[in-house]
């Protein structure tokens, strides 16, 4: 059975092709057709990434850009869900911020860093701060939607079965909120992510930004690769990582938190 | 309440924000030079609109804008339309697809840099790979969220190969096409601006980082407005089009994250 399952096309077909990406490359680079200055053979890359894993420096990077992530998510995450589920629950808050919201979600988020850092200098809280700015309003919009779209008959037979207020809050809104809640966390990481990497590249000297245009100004490029691997995977655990999570803890809404399914 | 009660209700608190603005600048309290007021912001923000200097580097990104979008577009409807009806394409790809999907696109300027140089053409290739990957993982998932039965129906109507496509699975399929470009062009906004922040020197990214290293306060606040209403413009007058063409689909607002 067990041989059968691994032999299926679900397991061999991505299996070859990335396989096969990846010998096609090393043979390209050796048979000098593709310009190791440009492309470096994936095992030269590796065996750098070895070497820099070894030497410690790199884990430094890798911590500064994970912490400035973590830090700049709890930023967004705190008062974006307590103004989201404000919104969404009271009328008078909603019409008082929703207007601001609206106004202030669709500019790109890295524009913040120029007016964040005219205020804030070139500081940690200037950076943590540009990249929890979008987040938060995600957060937010989120939020609030997930809180009006709750079905009316819900909310009745939570106030039927005598909760009201803070019970009602607690023990209905919240709970049926939340996968709503966790689509616009998924979401804010990832584009927390993005908006962590350009900061750095732009004015860090630490992270994985920092290290990765760094690399590329003195031309270091098997490091640069490096750099760029460790973000991919970076990438792939924030984006899929949270996506496995959100399965294990609600299993009931799987389909809801898939990554085609954002519409 | 009345939709029309409430959506004029819309302008009230950005009014009010704006007027207490002005008044903590008039009372003194914000520095003009530090904080500029909205008075004198929308003089200035004219004079560098018409004089030119902001008008050009806007027309700048907006170039690049479109551009990064339009090489994109075909080739990530194409491959999306490919990954979602062929199994085995989607198998042999999604690997490559789905690691670049999580990689921040910013993060490939230095490697599109060495390769093609410093030019408009790498600032160009890199802002085109966004929208290339969003708008192809959106279609394929929206071929495969078409549903079964429609399929079916089709079918015992009599529809296959070409027709199949053209009349049921590609309109089925559109609305999440439509929302992928909407995201697409979203992030491809951002991507410009971010890589004129970083390698280039004209554009409103360009601009708005002069600015701000110069302590150019006005001209920062004015290339912010003007960035803040390109973003405004393409999120909000997407969805208009998008309601319009498609009125049938229902209007998400969550979708619109950058």
């Amino acid at each position: 059975m067990i041989s059968s399952r691994l032999l299926s096309r679900e397991v061999t077909i991505p299996l070859a092709t990335s396989l096969l990406m990846f010998a096609a490359w090393e043979i390209l680079v050796h048979t000098g057709m593709l310009r190791a200055a440009f492309f470096p053979a994936p095992t030269n890359i590796a065996r750098t990434l070895l070497s820099l894993a070894l030497g410690g420096e790199l884990w430094l990077h890798v911590a500064t850009t994970l912490g400035r992530l973590f830090a700049s998510f709890l930023l967004a995450v705190i008062p974006g869900t307590a103004l989201g589920l404000a919104m969404g629950w009271r009328m008078e808050m909603r019409m008082a911020t929703d207007p601001l919201v609206r106004l202030l979600f669709p500019i790109p988020s890295i524009a913040f860093f120029p007016l964040v850092i005219f205020y804030l200098g070139l500081s940690e809280w200037g950076l943590l701060l540009t990249a929890a700015i979008t987040p938060f309003l995600l957060i937010v919009v989120q939020a609030a939607a997930a809180v009006e779209g709750l079905e009316r008959t819900l909310l009745e037979a939570g106030r039927n079965y005598g909760a009201t207020g803070r019970r009602l809050f607690m023990r209905v809104i919240l709970p049926a909120a939340l996968p709503h809640l966790f689509i616009g966390y998924r979401l804010a990481l990832g584009v927390g992510f993005i908006v962590t990497v350009a900061v750095e590249m732009v004015a860090a000297k630490h992270g994985l930004g920092g290290f990765l245009w760094h690399s590329w100004q003195i031309l270091r490029i098997e490091e640069m690769y490096v750099g760029l691997v460790l973000i991919g995977l970076l990438g792939i655990l924030v984006t899929y990582g949270l996506e496995a999570l959100a399965d294990r803890l609600m299993p009931w809404q799987a389909d809801l938190l898939r990554l085609k399914g954002q519409r | 309440m009345a939709p029309q009660h409430r959506s004029s209700l819309a302008f009230v608190s950005p009014v009010i924000a704006i007027l207490v603005w002005e008044l903590l600048a008039a009372a003194g309290i914000l520095r003009p030079n530090y904080v500029p007021p909205p008075s004198q912001l929308g003089p200035h923000l004219v004079e560098l609109l018409a004089g030119g200097e902001l008008w050009r580097h806007l027309c700048v990104t907006l170039y690049r804008l479109s551009l990064s979008f339009l090489f994109a577009l075909i080739p990530a409807v194409l491959l999306g339309l490919g990954l979602g009806m062929s199994r085995n394409l989607r198998l042999a790809l999604e690997p490559i697809l789905n690691s670049f999907y999580a990689i921040p696109k910013i993060a490939l300027l230095p490697l599109v840099m060495l390769v093609l140089g410093v030019n408009e053409r790498t600032l160009i290739f890199t802002s085109t790979l966004t929208s290339f990957v969003q708008m192809t993982v959106s279609t394929t998932g929206g071929v495969l969220a078409v549903d079964r039965s429609i399929l079916e129906a089709g079918k015992n109507y009599g529809a296959t190969g070409w027709r199949l496509f053209r009349y049921v699975l590609f309109p089925s399929a559109l609305p999440d096409i439509f929302t992928g470009m909407r995201i697409g062009l979203g992030l491809t906004l951002v991507l410009v601006i971010a890589v004129e922040l970083t390698a280039a020197q004209e554009g409103l990214g360009a601009f708005i980082w002069t600015a701000g290293q110069t302590f150019a306060a006005k001209n920062l606040f004015s290339a912010f407005v003007v960035i803040g209403t390109l973003g405004w413009t393409l999120s909000y007058g997407l969805e208009r089009i998008g309601q319009w063409l498609m009125p049938w689909q229902q209007r998400s607002s969550a979708a619109m994250f950058q």
